[in-house]
């Protein structure tokens, strides 16, 4: 036996486990997990948890990897906080963004809704979290994963194509995010696992961010 | 004065009866040589702004725009969807990829260029110049970025703000790792254009590969387009969006194809019109036949005389022929009505023709001067086109009176041998089966247009037969009553018109003036709504843009034209801090119309900056940092053309030639700036629009700068110009027509009163068209008013006839002879004109309907008024010798 029949074998072994893992849901069942991710999200907007990263992009030689903690509240607000060696701050209380670089002192200010792109790539992000209006804008195809999901969102319209390629979302039996894969052109790619995932109603974080006094504050898409 | 008339006019009979041969050889010589001169020189455009008065600064900048600027070769293209269902980002895409394979599109743009396909690799071009343009402070900040520590920084800065996943970082490393560029393209916020914010609309531009602007090269593009539309919605797969198309290469097509369409379907429809006049009044088809020869001859040797006049005969000059048919007929009516009264009192063939010939004559040919000289008065009104229609007409009414004098007897005296009448037949039998087949085959594609057409004409037709089938029985009873008891016409014809003279000159209802930019678009424009619906998205205010051109000696005071231009226009708008706001927005080639000066000064101080140091830290930097190096090749390139700026081998006047010709940048450059010539274009939105000529010439005052020479146009401001203008012109060439009918009128009847019956009876006539347009609501435009000079012109002839009728030793004989062929010849001219409803083109709808009314109104104050008074003070005169 050759190695490649080997290495062949070895393949289509892995693809059929694959499929046999991966059962795609009935229509039917897509709805109901739908109707369910938009319910438990209505019945918990919020939701808190610490992430891990791993960003490949055709600019660089390797992949970025960071941690942090990220605050979600729906529909469009949230706080993420990038630790280790450049740490950096996002918070959006979604009418207004800010990134705070603190190595550097440099705030950059977003005015949202004004530039469709920089909308329309924030959706993208906070997709896997935000199941609200998702049909809107994707293409969504569930499956089901060993006692979790696997959702496929692939943009129906090629402005966010443009930006995401697909992004994949895998949920636990509680249909609580685990990770995001999202599939970026020019072969970039943002693998996101999250950790101490917890849903609330409520939850006490800032989603307004006022810079420090002396930081040197840019606004890059104009006011 | 008697005999040589008499000896004119029975010479001219003998020449027809008794040398045709010679006639005939005359005939053929001139056909011929109309064939050559036609054939050989005649060539017809379809430029709408020869329609406007060359001598207005407005007009002129219109023509050096669609001369200077790539924009005349541009299709602009609107995708609106019906419903979010319509993936448009994704329609817009496969559209424009699509464009991008097609043969005749040069380049394409469906967003900013820096996004399009090769749009990055483009930048350096663009960004190169632009940053050697920057001012001191700018460029020195430049200088500083490109020390070899500042670039280590910055890259250092952009990796570290990269890791935090969010932001501008990736966008900025991919376009600008340097952080020179974006500085640079700051400059091009002066060129800023308004974009639509319909998430069911997208706009594409697209430049043709078009050799020129003519006519077939803009048919040709427009076909290709056609074509390409129906492949691109075949091969999408979804519901796809309403695809619009305008611009000057759209609607040059559109108005070429539509002028083709005017000239068979007025000319058609005038000669069946005339001919079913002629038909119910007669009743005779011999005459009629020599009539349509006649008329054709006349036709073919006017264009003769515009093609030796003019190199190219403009659109409407497609015109002539339908009004030629209605006017030319007139001669032929009369002389023909008198041969018959003649033949009926048992006089010869040659005799009758001379007799015709002696008494209408003088009439004839006094008629076709008045006609003329109305058609010459087109001469004053400042358009190419126009100019042209006066002329031709005035040639072809000439012909016309001279043809009927000779040509239409000889054509009357053709009897067709019996095998040839069959062969005729025959043919005319398969082109009606013809005719059927292809009615059948198309009925159901005919658009509403067209079935509004067939119903309006074939009413007309049927109006026009009724009028002259019972008005011929009726109308030649008013002579009698007109010489017997003159006052029972005059007295309610007086009252009538003077009523309707109250009516148009008192303040009641409203004469409109149609200044709106669409009265010169052909009817049911599929370019202009195209443009209409695009401009809703692009420009919701509706308010219609200025274009300010400046003309300079060199790019140096280009440049600096400009920047003066867009500082003090700057502060004319709200962000400006003007107070009371008189621009909305402006748009202007400040940051594009480079200064050689400035940028041979700045590259001069590129010497300081070591750019082997620079590139060696950036290529550090790239390695330190992890970056792909391959994916920085753009800057490294930029780098090395700044060394060579800095070495002087930089083109700093032509930089734009090292722009590929497919690139999008070309659309911002050739939108504002002149390839060949040191000319720049701004496109500015008024607060409000500009509708009459003192804001016309407070917007001109407020952009006026000291030392440049600032040209305005665009179509709101032309037409505010232009509109007080024609008015003033209608004005001037009816008064200056007025004075001509008084001089040719007291040269032909030498007599006081007679004149002063037939100009009250066309001040008459103009007051009730008057108060016909308030009642209608049929707008005056910029085309029609110039219809008044022609209906004092054309209108006057009806009177002639009647006047010197009244002066012949038996009035009442000549007048019953002269009656019906006045009224029939009236009519025709009505229909001539009225055919012209039909066109497309609006400057000959708008002068047909008018000129159609008018001279309808002429028609019946000659017979209710002008026959009366005439015959009152003939029979006064009788009465009192």
């Amino acid at each position: 036996m050759s190695l490649s029949f080997k290495i062949r074998s070895l393949l289509a072994l892995t693809l059929l486990t694959a499929a046999a893992h991966a059962q795609q849901l009935s229509a039917e069942d897509e709805k109901a997990l739908l109707t369910r991710l938009r319910e438990h999200r209505a019945q918990f907007p919020a939701l808190t948890a610490d992430f891990t990263e791993e960003r490949t992009t055709h600019l660089l030689n390797k992949p970025i990897r960071g941690t942090g903690t990220i605050v979600f509240h729906a529909p469009g607000k949230f706080r993420r906080e990038l630790k280790g060696t450049s740490p950096s701050l996002t918070v959006s209380n979604g009418t207004d963004l800010w990134i705070y670089y603190p190595n550097f002192s440099e705030a950059e200010h977003y005015t949202l809704g004004k530039k469709q792109f920089f909308d329309d790539s924030l959706a993208a992000l906070t997709a896997g979290l935000n199941f609200h209006d998702v049909e809107k804008f994707f293409r969504v195809s569930p499956a089901r994963e060993g006692t979790g999901w696997r959702i496929v969102l692939t943009p129906k319209s090629a402005g966010v194509r443009r930006l995401l390629t697909t992004l994949t979302v895998w949920l636990n039996a509680e249909a609580v995010v685990e990770k995001t894969d999202a599939a970026l052109p020019k072969g970039d790619r943002i693998v996101t696992t999250y950790r101490n995932v917890r849903a609330h109603k409520t939850v006490e974080a800032k989603f307004d961010f006022t810079p420090p006094a002396a930081a040197h504050i840019s606004t890059p898409l104009g006011d | 004065m008697e005999q040589p008339r008499l000896k004119i006019a029975e010479r001219t009979a003998h020449l027809i009866t008794q040398r045709p041969r010679l006639l005939w050889g005359i005939l053929f010589a001139l056909l011929l040589a109309a064939g050559a001169v036609i054939i050989g020189r005649s060539r017809l455009n379809s430029e709408v702004l020869d329609m406007l008065p060359r001598h207005f600064e407005s007009v002129q900048i219109y023509k050096l725009a669609d001369r200077e600027f790539g924009s005349a070769r541009e299709l602009i293209i609107g995708l609106l969807a019906p419903s979010d269902e319509v993936d448009m980002d994704g329609f817009t895409e496969h559209f424009a990829a699509s464009l991008r394979r097609e043969k005749w599109v040069v380049r394409v743009m469906d967003r900013s260029p820096l996004e399009a396909p090769g749009g990055l690799a483009d930048l350096r071009a663009v960004a190169l110049p632009l940053m050697l343009n920057q001012g001191d402070d700018d460029f020195a900040k430049l200088l500083d970025t490109l020390q070899p520590d500042a670039i280590t920084a910055r890259l250092a800065r952009l990796r570290a703000k990269l890791e935090s996943g969010v932001g501008l970082s990736q966008a900025e490393l991919e376009y600008d790792p340097l952080g020179i560029v974006f500085p640079a393209l700051k400059s091009l916020r002066t060129t800023k254009l308004s974009a639509a914010a319909d998430p069911l609309f997208r706009s594409v531009f697209v430049h043709c590969d078009q050799p020129d602007l003519n006519e077939p090269a803009c048919a040709a593009t427009m076909k290709k387009f056609e074509d390409f539309k129906k492949r691109v919605i075949a091969e999408w797969k979804g519901p796809a969006p309403e695809i619009f198309c305008t611009g000057r290469t759209p609607y040059v097509a559109e108005m070429a194809s539509k002028m083709k369409s005017d000239i068979t379907s007025t000319l058609a429809s005038s000669l069946v019109l005339v001919a079913l006049t002629f038909y119910a009044g007669f009743r005779r088809w011999k005459p009629l036949r020599a009539i349509m020869d006649s008329l054709m001859l006349c036709c073919i040797l006017a264009i003769a005389c515009g093609a030796a006049f003019y190199a190219e005969l403009n659109m409407i000059t497609i015109g002539l022929c339908a009004i030629l048919v209605g006017l030319g007929v007139d001669f032929a009516m009369i002389l023909y009505a008198l041969y018959l009264h003649e033949r009926a009192e048992g006089k010869g063939h040659e005799e009758s023709i001379a007799a015709a010939l002696r008494t209408h004559g003088s009439g004839i040919w006094f008629g076709a001067l008045t006609t003329a000289a109305a058609f010459l008065c087109l001469l004053g009104s400042g358009s190419l086109g126009y100019e042209q229609l006066g002329v031709l007409i005035a040639c072809g009414i000439l012909i016309a009176a001279a043809v009927m004098m000779t040509f239409f007897w000889l054509f009357l005296g053709i009897t067709l041998p019996r095998w040839l009448f069959k062969i005729i037949l025959g043919v005319l039998a398969c082109a009606g089966v013809v005719s059927v087949w292809f009615i059948a085959t198309t009925i159901r594609s005919w658009s509403t247009n067209v079935w509004q057409n067939i119903i309006s004409g074939a009413g007309l037709a049927l109006l026009a037969m009724a009028a002259a089938h019972f008005l011929c029985k009726w109308i030649p009873r008013l002579s009698t009553i007109a010489m017997s008891r003159p006052w029972k016409l005059l007295a309610p014809a007086c009252a009538t018109f003077l009523a309707l003279a109250i009516v148009a000159f008192a303040p009641i209802g409203k004469l409109i003036f149609d200044l709106n930019p669409r009265s010169l678009e052909p009817r049911n424009s599929i370019a202009g709504r195209a443009l209409r619906t695009i401009m809703q998205r692009v420009n919701p205010s509706g308010i219609e843009p200025v274009l300010a051109v400046i003309r300079a000696p060199d790019a140096e005071s280009l440049s600096a034209s400009w920047q003066t231009a867009h500082a003090a226009w700057g502060k004319l708008t709200a962000e400006g801090g003007a107070q009371s706001p008189l621009l909305s927005s402006l748009s202007t080639p400040a940051g594009l119309a480079t200064s050689p000066a400035r940028m041979k000064a700045n590259a001069a101080k590129l010497a300081a900056v070591d750019f082997s140091k620079a590139t060696a830290a950036f290529d550090a930097a790239l390695v330190a940092s992890d970056f792909t190096p391959e994916q920085f090749t753009s800057a490294r390139g930029l780098l090395t053309a700044l060394g060579d700026a800095a070495q002087g081998r930089m083109n700093l006047v032509e930089w734009k030639r090292n722009l590929p010709e497919s690139s999008a940048w070309w659309f911002l450059i050739d939108g504002f700036l002149s390839r060949e010539h040191p000319i720049g274009i701004a496109h500015l939105r008024p607060a409000a629009d500009i509708r009459t000529e003192a804001q016309a010439a407070a917007l001109r005052s407020a952009l006026a700068l000291p030392g440049i020479e600032v040209g305005l146009s665009g179509w709101g401001y032309t037409l505010a110009e232009l509109g007080p203008w024609s008015q003033r012109k209608m004005v001037q060439l009816t008064a200056l027509m007025t004075g001509l009918n008084i001089v040719l009128l007291t040269f032909l009847l030498r007599a006081f009163k007679p004149v002063c019956i037939l100009m009250l009876g066309l001040a008459l006539s103009v007051g009730a068209l008057i108060a016909t347009l308030k009642f209608t609501g049929i707008a005056l435009n910029l085309f029609n008013v110039l219809a008044f000079p022609l209906v004092l012109g054309v209108g006057v002839d009806y009177g002639i006839y009647i006047a010197l009728a009244l002066r012949s030793p038996d009035p009442s004989r000549e007048l019953s002879a002269l009656m019906k062929p006045v009224l029939l010849s009236g009519l025709t001219t009505v229909v001539g004109f009225g055919s012209l409803a039909w066109a497309q083109n609006p400057a000959l709808r708008g002068l047909g309907l008018v000129c159609g009314i008018g001279i309808a109104w002429c028609l019946l104050a000659t017979f209710i008024f002008v026959l009366p008074a005439c015959a009152l003070i003939t029979r006064r005169k009788k009465c009192h010798p």
